[in-house]
């Protein structure tokens, strides 16, 4: 049997820009599209650099899918910046190759233990966890990129204390009011990086 | 007086649970047992629900193995309304299917096992796990996360996100295959087919290294149970059940899925939420089976597929009788990816697999259907009745992992015979009491299910140790 990959054209849609990173709407993740970005062939040069945004959480679960609700409206006001955004309930190891391929890495997410509505926003580096079990965070996967794909890239974790995480979609009112806080702050953090590219 | 040594949780398994070791007053083993601590009810809180929506409710059951479901249960819906759906469509849920098997076959090996292979069973375990495989071969952690990855994408492509799709539906499909996502498809099939043959080929340079594990992990004779084609090949959404004993004699063969309960029942004991199915003729404990990879390709005559059928060959050459160690269950999981991942290519070549025709509408024809297809772990069925107003009244799953109960149960306690010393307790000793587990890939969270009433005992224990009262429900 033949397996030659070449029976059938593989020449695949790209981006208007030409670029690997493409610009798509978050909820576009969970489309079939979005599974070009890896099935495609690899590029044969090294991919543009962009700022990847990687925002996940569980959007039934309340203040859980606030992450969600940020994606959606930076692809909303993007404008023509290079920017990926990918919406994931959770984080898997799959994530670490577009990691590597950005310059920029920003993980939103909704965070416990904090008063409900504070922002935070911190660098993260690539750490090995000490136990592997079902789940990975920020810095585990950055360790991933690393390690198997050779770069891991400037990367924060931008967060808001969430408040109420029942089954519902709909986001509390204290983490509504405090969402544009985070959204300035990504926004500034964004430009502050493009200017300095 | 007695010890009892746990291992709670199991580690680098799908679910909850634990293992116990039981010493006599020497420290010498004298038993041992897997206990599932998890309970899921789904059999019972689909009662009421509408025939139609099980599919979707049924996915809900696994994170790791949703498609499975899926399509178990479409075959039993499709039962229900007694059509014979669109080949396109049967096709297209073929394909489906191949990738789930992929992608839960490279969670297992190279996420879940392969520190243990890579780095040695002895070795730190804060190192024996994905990291440490990523530090000390980055390529073949590469090389995982691009099968997992290659499977989930063809999933997304088909059906519309990678856990939970929806587009299998009661009498096919709900939507055609395009070009572009076929096109798509094809295109990765040259670096998984790469990633698979380098991989066995590693595995096997292993072998050797591992030969005291292949002794004790689980080798010992059963029954094999799956499902096969006419001509014997192998089978992973159609075809019916065939069963070989552990010296390779065919024992009963195409047995109808419909009829599984004439050949299979189930069992239930206090300390586990898992039942244990066994082959019903020979009866509890003496009908012990296994399904899944090893048993496979211990019931398969070929796989129809040029490389893995030169890899089943050789694998054929193990032992004389069935290959009966259950290491070899990871062996056999990496043939399946080899062969999953060609049969992808027959399948998507196939002119008729762009046809938009790829759903049968009806309604309920039947009051009573069964679905059997076969998941990455084993043979997965899902039984349905339904009332008049297609309303469920009645589900029985009988899920891969519980059909490995009794076995796993057995190998737990010849690994702990072999390898743990009640004198001396090493970490490396217990781990492998663990991998034997691992090497089954069990999914606990499909496979614990209420039989009527839970299986149940509660005991008032002394200070002493002394059983003081005991409550018993089974």
């Amino acid at each position: 049997m033949k397996l030659s990959g070449q029976k059938f054209s593989t020449a695949l849609p790209r981006s208007a820009t030409g670029s690997y990173c493409l610009r798509e709407s978050p909820r576009a993740a969970d489309r079939p599209e979005d599974a070009r970005d890896t099935m495609r062939p690899r590029p044969r040069q090294a991919p543009e650099p962009c700022v990847l945004i990687i925002a996940y959480g569980n959007p039934l679960r309340g203040d859980d899918g606030v992450a969600w609700h940020i994606a959606e409206q930076l692809a909303a006001a993007q404008g023509q910046s290079t920017l990926k955004i990918l919406t994931r309930h959770q984080l898997t190891p799959e994530l670490a190759e577009a990691i590597s391929q950005a310059n920029l890495v920003i993980f939103v997410d909704a965070s416990v233990g904090q008063p409900p509505g504070t922002i935070s926003c911190v660098p993260v580096g690539p750490e090995m966890a000490d136990q592997f079990s079902h789940r990975f965070d920020p810095a585990s996967l950055m360790f991933c990129a690393r390690e198997i794909y050779g770069s891991a890239p400037k990367a924060l974790l931008c967060t808001i204390a969430g408040e109420a995480f029942g089954y519902e979609e709909r986001l509390s009112p204290t983490i509504l009011a405090a969402m544009p806080k985070l959204l300035q702050r990504i926004r500034a953090v964004i430009a502050a990086h493009e200017e300095s590219n | 007086m007695t010890r009892q040594i746990v291992i709670d949780p199991i580690s680098r398994i799908e679910g909850h649970a634990k293992i116990t070791i039981h010493l006599d007053e020497q420290g010498v083993v004298h038993n041992a047992y897997f206990h599932v601590t998890q309970f899921r009810g789904f059999e019972k809180l689909c009662v009421g629900r509408p025939f139609y929506e099980m599919p979707s409710l049924m996915a809900r059951i696994c994170g790791i193995c949703p498609v499975s479901h899926l399509i178990a249960s479409a075959k039993a819906c499709d039962a229900l309304l007694a059509v014979r759906i669109p080949q396109t469509a049967d096709k297209l849920r073929r394909i489906l299917n191949l990738a789930q098997i992929i992608q839960s076959h490279a969670l297992s090996f190279f996420h879940l096992s392969s520190p243990d292979f890579l780095l040695g069973m002895d070795s730190d375990p804060a190192r024996r796990n994905l990291f440490g495989v990523m530090r000390a071969r980055p390529e073949l952690a590469r090389d995982g996360i691009r099968l997992r990855q290659f499977g989930q994408q063809v999933i997304e492509l088909l059906g519309g996100k990678r856990i939970h799709p929806a587009w299998v539906v009661p009498g096919g499909v709900s939507e055609p295959l395009s070009v572009a996502h076929r096109d798509q498809i094809l295109a990765g099939l040259p670096e998984c087919i790469s990633i698979g043959e380098r991989t066995l080929h590693w595995f096997k340079s292993l072998l050797d290294k591992y030969r005291d594990e292949i002794k004790s992990f689980g080798n010992f004779p059963s029954l094999f149970l799956g499902l096969v084609k006419p001509d014997g090949r192998i089978a992973f959404y159609e075809g019916k059940m065939r069963v070989v004993d552990a010296a390779g004699n065919v024992v009963a063969d195409q047995l109808e899925a419909a009829a599984y309960q004439a050949h299979i029942a189930e069992a239930v004991e206090p300390w586990t939420y898992l039942k244990f199915p066994y082959y019903k003729p020979l009866g509890y404990h003496e009908g012990m089976y296994r399904v899944g990879p090893l048993a496979r390709l211990n019931i398969s005559d070929r796989c129809g597929t040029a490389r893995a059928d030169q890899e089943l060959a050789e694998f054929h050459e193990l032992q004389r009788t069935a290959v009966l160690s259950s290491f070899y269950f990871h062996y056999a999981r990496l043939i399946e990816i080899l062969f999953a991942v060609e049969r992808l290519e027959q399948i998507l070549t196939d002119p008729e697999i762009l046809d938009r025709h790829v759903r049968a509408f009806a309604r309920p024809n039947s009051n009573e259907g069964v679905g059997v297809a076969e998941a990455p772990r084993g043979t997965l069925i899902h039984h349905y009745r339904v009332d008049e107003n297609g309303l469920i009244t009645w589900v029985n799953l009988v899920i891969a992992t519980g059909h490995n109960n009794l076995a796993m149960n057995r190998a737990v306690l010849q690994v702990a015979k072999r390898y743990v010393n009640g004198q001396r307790l090493s970490e490396g000793m217990l781990n492998r009491v663990e991998a034997v587990i691992r090497a089954y890939d069990p999914c606990l969270s499909c496979s614990t299910h209420a039989a009527g009433q839970m299986p149940l005992r509660i005991q008032l224990v002394s200070p002493q140790g002394k059983v003081v009262d005991e409550i018993r429900r089974a």
